[in-house]
């Protein structure tokens, strides 16, 4: 049998194959995309959720468009890319779709998702691709709109609510909850080098130390006898 | 060279290595500064010993405006008061090392406010070693020892932490040498292991008050484990409880000398909200908090401070594929200590196994742990554990939750059935393993039920329910660990089995912070 480095060389095509599936899994779903952010940004007070996003539950977030802060010429023709603080019950099993939608003046563009795609207690994030950072500028009233479209109680989504409503304030189909407003963001998404570099010098590491962990690890514990026969008390 | 070799084989050594590279590429490359929880207030403990200022005083310590003004990126922020202070010196002592010889090599702020991070970073490295070292004890082989220590270096929390300036992953690092050195004194009977093991006792407890809790359960193991003559026995007990309390003892005083309350801390003085203790009990409180869940989550990864935020307070949790692959592998450690922890408490309490009419073979009895599957097992036990976790399972399935609700279950189940049987079953277990693990579950009960009480009366003053942070667990991490190795070691778990988990582990904390933890630094800047 052909080995390196003392093991069969099985065993480094196993962890080649292992680290390999490992590697093409995380290229798959990697993204370098970045959120930069020019809007947004609460501060985290005496939070709540939304109650569940069901058929006929629609939340309008009013945004204080003048507060918006101004990027060059050529980033403003970047699409705007909204960001919302969501949660989904503790990773329950929901069923149905939510709609998240910006209102500028009088156009309206609308996204439905999945509510399988809402993590939980983290950012839900969507681009829409027909409305530019000049057209908010432009713009004299911003609305976030986020409804719920069929699913059902006990398998809907959330959004947290915040008390911060300095950046805009949310008008609720439910009384229950005015006075607060939507966790949110706003800006344009470029690719990051820097976050790739990261990631390469992350995932290096991460699969050499998996390397080590399935070849050489086994190595060195085939000649080592085990000491677990001699603890029994005096 | 050889001899270190012999202890630490070079694959934990390149392990423990690559750990320390990865932290420290994290710590000066990726982790914002002020991202780390209270890194402010820990970094001007340090600067005020690395400038000669002595220990901060809680109430006049400050952190200064160059800090504050970095984090809110408004030249005219004003200092604040350091509530850090109210720690014990050890870690800041050490940090302030890197951040002094620094100091006499530039004046970059940038840089300086990372150096403090090295020991951190380094301290994660060491304690992957140790806690390889303690599973060799156990008797574990390489391959497995290698795969349970390196399990701790691909938690998120534990990489994190291990990239900035705080004290937990040292704490950490000291706690898992208690534990080390406990192993030891339990399996060798040497003395000067226990006083080992009180020294860095004496040292986890002057590097946060967390760990004191430990030194009681700790003194009453060692009253209960040393033998001989009786005056012997008195002679090192007391040299042991000295060794351990001193650090602790002097802060004491400290504390007594200038506030009155030798517990004093930053919560001491804290406006009462007064919540009414009958419309909110100590279960209600955890059940209707999700307090163990949100201890789990934490542990697991929570991410973001003030640095993010520029001021304001911006956290994430690790949420999806990884969190819910760590439940995997929490769901399977509680089960392997459970039930072989189960099994040591039916042998050690006679009436309990007449109870449950549970019989094991008299030549599994003889033979302890060796081929448990084949020779040790009764088919009633088996029946009752499958039909156990059978109907938790679903029992949580119908109600719609997820797998993490079955882990906080049978973690519950771990501390209420095992912590308190464990002490009655602890006079008739003389293998010594196996005692060991039932004093770590034993130490790992107490430490969490202190921990819980300690919440809820924050809860009660405070007025919600917050503090719950995975990283306050650390102290009693290295116990639990240990509690798994036993186990580990007892039903013949092969190292094929460990490294699935322990690559997972790794292949996840890879997704968290390529896809959460990434977007989260990069999203959050404006």
């Amino acid at each position: 049998m052909v080995k390196i480095c003392g093991r069969k060389i099985y065993d480094h095509i196993f962890a080649g194959v292992l680290i390999g599936c490992f590697a093409v899994y995380l290229y798959a779903r990697y993204q370098s995309d970045q959120l930069h952010v020019i809007f947004g940004g609460q501060n985290i007070e005496n939070m709540r959720p939304a109650g569940e996003l069901i058929e006929n539950v629609r939340l309008i977030q009013q945004v204080n468009i003048q507060q918006i802060q101004q990027v060059d010429r050529q980033l403003a023709q970047m699409p705007l890319c909204i960001e919302i603080l969501m949660a989904n019950y503790s990773n329950r099993s929901n069923n149905g779709t939510i709609r998240l939608g910006v209102a500028l003046n009088d156009y309206t563009e609308n996204t439905t998702i999945s509510v399988d795609a809402i993590q939980d207690n983290a950012y839900h994030q969507v681009c829409f691709a027909n409305i530019s950072l000049t057209d908010v500028y432009a713009a004299q009233n911003l609305q976030i709109l986020l409804e719920g479209v069929d699913s059902t109680p006990g398998h809907a989504v959330t959004a947290w609510l915040t008390q911060d409503v300095s950046l805009g304030k949310l008008n609720p189909t439910n009384s229950n909850l005015t006075g607060r407003s939507l966790l949110f963001h706003l800006g344009y998404v470029t690719k990051s080098p820097t976050r790739t570099r990261n990631a390469l010098v992350l995932a290096f590491l991460t699969f050499i130390a998996m390397y080590i962990l399935i070849v050489q690890t086994r190595r060195q514990s085939d000649s080592i006898p085990s000491l677990c026969d001699s603890q029994r008390v005096a | 060279m050889n001899r270190l070799l012999n202890k630490y084989p070079y694959p934990i050594l390149l392990l423990a290595l690559i750990f320390t590279l990865k932290a420290l590429y994290l710590a000066f490359f990726v982790t914002p500064l002020w991202d780390i929880p209270d890194e402010t207030g820990h970094f001007s403990y340090v600067r005020d010993l690395a400038e000669g200022r002595g220990l901060p005083l809680l109430g006049k310590a400050m952190i200064k405006a160059d800090v504050m003004a970095h984090v809110s990126h408004n030249q005219n922020a004003k200092p604040v008061a350091n509530w850090i202070a109210q720690h014990p010196p050890i870690y800041y002592l050490i940090a302030a090392v890197p951040l002094k010889i620094g100091m006499a090599a530039t004046s970059e702020p940038e840089l300086l406010f990372r150096l403090p991070r090295l020991v951190a970073a380094i301290s994660g490295g060491l304690l992957l070693l140790v806690l390889f070292r303690t599973m060799r004890t156990l008797g574990l082989d390489n391959y497995r020892a290698a795969a349970l220590a390196a399990a701790i270096g691909f938690i998120p929390m534990v990489s994190h932490l291990a990239s900035g300036t705080n004290h937990d992953v040292t704490l950490f690092l000291f706690s898992a040498l208690v534990v080390h050195f406990l192993a030891r004194f339990l399996l060798h009977r040497q003395l000067s292991d226990a006083y080992w093991c009180a020294a860095w006792m004496t040292l986890a407890a002057g590097t946060k008050m967390t760990a004191w809790v430990v030194i009681l359960p700790l003194l009453a193991v060692f009253t209960f484990e040393i033998k001989g003559h009786v005056k012997h026995r008195l002679r090192h007990i007391c040299g042991i409880t000295a060794a351990m309390a001193i650090i602790p003892a002097v802060w004491m005083t400290r504390n007594f000398i200038y506030f009155h309350d030798p517990m004093y801390t930053a919560a001491t003085n804290k406006i009462d909200q007064s919540i009414n203790k009958s419309l909110y009990n100590f279960i209600e409180y955890i059940l209707s908090n999700s307090i163990t869940e949100r201890l789990t989550l934490h542990f697991y990864g929570l991410f973001g401070w003030v640095g993010t935020g520029r001021g304001k307070v911006v956290i994430m949790p690790i949420h999806g594929l990884p969190y819910s692959f760590f439940s995997l592998v929490l769901v399977a450690s509680v089960l392997l200590v459970t039930f072989w922890s189960s099994l040591i408490i039916y042998r050690g309490m006679p009436g309990f196994s007449r109870v449950v009419s549970l019989n094991l073979p008299n030549q599994a009895r003889r033979e302890g742990g060796q081929s448990i599957f084949i020779k040790f097992f009764s088919p009633r036990v088996l029946l009752f554990v499958i039909s156990a976790g059978t109907l938790i399972f679903f029992e949580n399935y119908h109600s719609g939750d997820n797998l993490m609700i079955s882990a906080r279950i049978l973690s519950a189940v771990l501390l209420v059935f095992i912590g308190l049987l464990g002490p009655c079953a602890l006079r008739n277990t003389h293998e010594t393993l196996d005692r060991l693990m039932l004093y770590s579950i034993v130490f790992f009960s107490f430490f969490s039920l202190v921990l819980l009480w300690t919440l809820y009366g924050i809860f009660l003053k405070d007025g919600w329910a917050h503090a719950l942070h995975g990283r306050y667990l650390y102290p009693i991490v290295p116990f639990i660990l240990v509690a798994l190795g036993v186990a580990i070691q007892r039903l013949r778990i092969p190292g094929i089995v460990l490294i699935f988990f322990v690559t997972g582990l790794a292949t996840m904390e890879l997704e968290a912070f390529l896809l959460q933890v990434f977007p989260f630094y990069g999203g959050n800047v404006w």
